[in-house]
C-alpha cells in the first residue's frame, strides 16, 4: 500500500529532475546505465560460471573463516552482493550449506562489495573510463550472438562492464557541469550532526537506487568532482550500508525463515558495524590517513581513501561481530522458528547440475522413482496392506490378500499433500527449468517422465475412489462380493510386485516381456469385459447396487494398473528402440 | 541458379530420407540381432532351471519375446 502510493511519487520526482537541469539529468541517466550494467554483469556470471559459483559455494563455506573468504572472492569476482545473497538464501533452504556458513558468505561478501569503491575509485574517476566502455559494448553484443553459453556469457559480462563504464562516466560528467552552476559543497555540514544526516541520505539513497554499489560510485564521483566534503562522504558510505540492509529485508517478506534469518543477520552485522563506524569516525578517518600515506594514496585523493575507508570498516565490522556467529545463529534459529512440516522433498534434484542435461536427466529419473516409490505406500495402504508383506511373495499374494483384512487408517488426501504433491512440484518445477538448455531428443525423454509423474498422481487419485469401497466390501457378509474386491485387491498388488521387480532386471528384453505380462493380466481386472458381473447378476449372488459399484471400481483398478505399468515402461526401459517395439506389439 | 539450388535441396531432401531409412533399418538389425540373443539364452535358461514355477515364468517371457520378434520382422 506504502509501497504503491510512494511510486507514482517517486516516477514524478525523478521526472522532475530529469527536466529540471541537464546536469541531473546527466547523473540520473549514468545512475541508470550503471544499474543496467550490474543486471548485465549478474545474468553474464550466471551464464559464464555454469554453475561453477554454486560448487564453490557448497564445498567453501563449511567453517565460518572459510566461508567470509568464500563470500568475499565471490563478491569481488561476480561484484554483486545480491547475486551471492539470492543463491545462498537457495541453498540455505534446500540444507546445502549451514545457517552459520551462509552467515559467513554474507559477512564476506560485505567486504567484498567494497572493491566496487575500488574500482571506481582508483580507474573510475581518473582516466577517461567511458572511452574503454564502447568497444567492451561492441565486443560484448557480438559475443551475445553466439550460440555457445559461456561465450553469451562472456558477452553479457562485457556488456555489463561497458555500462558500468559508461554510467560512471556520465555520474562524473554531471557532477563536474553542476559544480560551474550549484557546488554541493555549500550544504557540507560539521560535527555530528552532519554525520547523522549524511548516513540517512546514504541510507535513503541506497534505498530508493536498490544497489549500494551504485550509491558508492555515485559518492565517489561526486566526492571526485569537488561536490562533497570528505567526512561527509564517509558518512554517505556508512548510511549506504545500513540502506542496502533495508533493500534485504523488503525482500525476505515474503521468504521463508531461511531467507528471514539471513536477512536479519545482515541487518545485525551492518548496523553494527554503522555503529563502530560512527562513535570511532574521526579515529577511523585518522588511521585511514595513516594507512594512506604507507601505500602510497595521495592525501588529496579522497575519492581512493573513501574506498580505503568502506574496507575498513567492513573489515572491522566482520572482525567485530564474526566471533558472535554461534551465539547468532542460535538467536536467528529462536526469533524464526521453522514450521516442522513432515512434507517430502526432492532427495535428488540438485540446482548446480540444471543446466547439464545429461546429469540434468538421470537426477530427475531418479526423483521420479522417488516419487513412484512413495505412491506404492499409499497404494497398499489404501488396499489395506503393508509393502513388506506382498513384494516378491509371487504365487503367495492370493492367500495374503485374503488374510490382510484390517483395514488401514490412511488418509489419503493427507498423505498426498505431505508426500506427493510437493515432490511431484519440483520434479515438474526443475525439470521445466532444465528443459530449457536441452535439445529436441532430450525434451522428449523429459516429457516422460513428465507423463509418468501424471501417471502416478493419477494413480493415487483412482486409488481414493476405490479405498471406501474395498473396507465396505472386504468385510462383508456377501461371500460373493468379498471374493470379488479381494480379486481386485490382488490384481493390483501382483500388479505393483511385479513393477518392482522390474528395476532388477539385467536387460530391458526382459523388462519388455515382463511388462507384456503385466498388461495381458490386465484382462482379468476387465470385469464387465470378461462376463464376471453378468455371471454374479444372472445368479443372483450380488445385488444391483453391488454390481454397479464393482463395474465402477474394477474400472478404476484397470485404468490404475494400466498407468502404473505405462510409468514402469518409462522408468525401466530407456532405450526407445526396444520401448517402441513394446508399442507396436 | 535459382532453379539450380532448388534442385538441390529437392536432391538433399530426398538423401536426408534414404539417410534416415538406412539408420532406420541398421537399427532394426541390431535390435533383431539383440533380440535373437536374448531368445537363445532364455531358451537356455529353460533348460537348465530347476523350479517348474520358474520354468513356467521363463517360458512367458520367451513366448512375448518370440511375438516381439515376429513383430520385428
Amino acid at each position: 500500500m506504502f509501497k504503491k502510493s510512494l511510486y507514482p511519487l517517486f516516477l514524478l520526482l525523478v521526472a522532475y529532475l530529469l527536466f529540471s537541469s541537464s546536469d541531473t539529468q546527466t547523473i540520473i541517466s549514468g545512475i541508470a546505465i550503471f544499474l543496467i550494467g550490474m543486471v548485465f554483469m549478474e545474468d553474464g556470471f550466471k551464464l559464464f560460471s555454469g554453475g561453477i559459483l554454486e560448487r564453490v559455494l557448497t564445498n567453501s563455506t563449511k567453517t565460518v573463516p572459510k566461508a567470509i573468504g568464500t563470500g568475499f572472492l565471490a563478491t569481488a569476482i561476480v561484484q554483486s552482493s545480491s547475486l551471492l545473497t539470492i543463491i545462498v538464501i537457495s541453498f540455505l533452504s534446500a540444507e546445502l550449506i549451514t545457517l552459520s556458513g551462509a552467515i559467513g558468505v554474507i559477512f564476506g561478501s560485505n567486504i567484498g562489495t567494497t572493491t566496487t569503491a575500488w574500482i571506481v575509485s582508483s580507474f573510475g574517476v581518473k582516466i577517461k573510463i567511458a572511452h574503454y566502455a564502447m568497444p567492451m559494448l561492441i565486443f560484448g553484443v557480438i559475443l551475445r550472438f553466439n550460440k555457445a553459453s559461456s561465450y553469451r556469457g562472456l558477452g553479457n559480462i562485457l556488456v555489463g562492464l561497458g555500462f558500468v563504464f559508461l554510467g560512471i562516466g556520465y555520474m562524473k560528467e554531471g557532477f563536474e557541469s553542476m559544480k560551474a552552476g550549484l557546488d554541493l559543497a555549500q550544504f557540507a555540514m560539521g560535527g555530528y550532526l552532519g554525520v547523522f544526516v549524511y548516513i540517512l541520505i546514504g541510507a535513503i539513497a541506497t534505498v530508493i537506487i536498490q544497489s549500494s554499489s551504485a550509491t558508492m560510485a555515485l559518492i565517489i564521483t561526486a566526492l571526485a568532482t569537488g561536490q562533497i566534503e570528505y567526512v561527509n562522504a564517509l558518512a554517505l558510505a556508512i548510511g549506504a550500508n545500513i540502506g542496502t540492509t533495508v533493500t534485504a529485508i523488503i525482500g525476505s517478506l515474503s521468504s521463508n525463515e531461511n531467507g528471514k534469518r539471513l536477512a536479519v543477520a545482515h541487518l545485525i552485522f551492518n548496523v553494527a558495524t554503522a555503529l563502530i563506524a560512527i562513535v570511532f569516525l574521526y579515529q577511523l578517518a585518522y588511521s585511514v590517513d595513516i594507512i594512506s600515506s604507507y601505500v602510497g594514496i595521495d592525501e588529496k585523493d579522497y575519492a581512493m581513501k573513501l574506498a580505503l575507508f568502506h574496507t575498513i570498516f567492513n573489515v572491522i565490522g566482520v572482525l567485530a561481530v564474526a566471533p558472535f556467529t554461534s551465539k547468532l545463529v542460535v538467536f536467528l534459529q529462536r526469533l524464526f522458528v521453522s514450521v516442522k512440516e513432515d512434507v517430502l522433498k526432492a532427495k535428488y534434484l540438485d540446482n548446480v547440475v540444471i543446466e547439464v542435461p545429461q546429469a540434468a536427466i538421470k537426477l530427475i529419473h531418479k526423483e521420479v522413482v522417488h516419487l513412484y516409490d512413495n505412491s506404492t505406500e499409499v497404494l497398499s495402504h489404501a488396499l489395506s496392506l503393508h509393502r513388506h508383506k506382498y513384494l516378491g511373495m509371487g504365487e503367495k499374494i492370493g492367500s495374503i490378500v485374503e488374510t490382510s483384512i484390517k483395514p488401514i487408517d490412511t488418509n489419503i488426501d493427507h498423505f498426498y499433500e505431505m508426500k506427493i504433491k510437493s515432490l511431484y512440484s519440483e520434479i515438474i518445477n526443475y525439470s521445466t527449468i532444465a528443459q530449457d538448455h536441452m535439445n529436441s531428443e532430450q525434451n522428449i525423454q523429459i516429457y516422460s517422465l513428465k507423463v509418468a509423474c501424471r501417471d502416478i498422481v493419477e494413480a493415487i487419485k483412482d486409488v481414493k475412489e476405490l479405498q471406501k469401497n474395498i473396507n465396505r466390501f472386504m468385510n462383508s457378509n456377501n461371500a460373493d462380493i468379498k471374493i470379488e474386491y479381494n480379486h481386485i485387491r490382488e490384481e493390483i498388488v501382483k500388479t505393483l510386485d511385479g513393477i518392482n521387480s522390474l528395476r532388477y532386471k539385467r536387460s530391458e528384453f526382459d523388462v519388455l516381456a515382463n511388462i507384456k505380462i503385466l498388461e495381458q493380466n490386465l484382462d482379468k481386472l476387465d470385469m464387465m469385459g470378461n462376463g464376471r458381473i453378468d455371471h454374479l447378476i444372472r445368479e443372483n449372488k450380488i445385488d444391483p447396487k453391488m454390481a454397479t459399484s464393482l463395474i465402477n471400481d474394477s474400472a478404476f483398478a484397470y485404468d490404475m494398473s494400466k498407468k502404473l505399468i505405462n510409468v514402469a515402461t518409462i522408468l525401466w526401459i530407456k532405450d526407445e528402440d526396444i520401448r517402441e517395439l513394446g508399442e507396436e506389439s | 541458379m535459382k532453379l539450380e539450388k532448388l534442385f538441390q535441396k529437392i536432391g538433399n531432401y530426398f538423401d536426408d530420407i534414404r539417410n534416415k531409412e538406412d539408420q532406420d533399418s541398421e537399427k532394426k538389425e541390431k535390435l533383431k540381432e539383440a533380440l535373437a540373443k536374448k531368445i537363445a539364452l532364455k531358451i537356455k535358461r529353460i533348460k537348465i532351471a530347476k523350479s517348474r514355477d520358474k520354468k513356467e515364468i521363463l517360458k512367458k517371457e520367451l513366448k512375448i519375446l518370440k511375438q516381439l520378434q515376429e513383430n520385428i520382422e
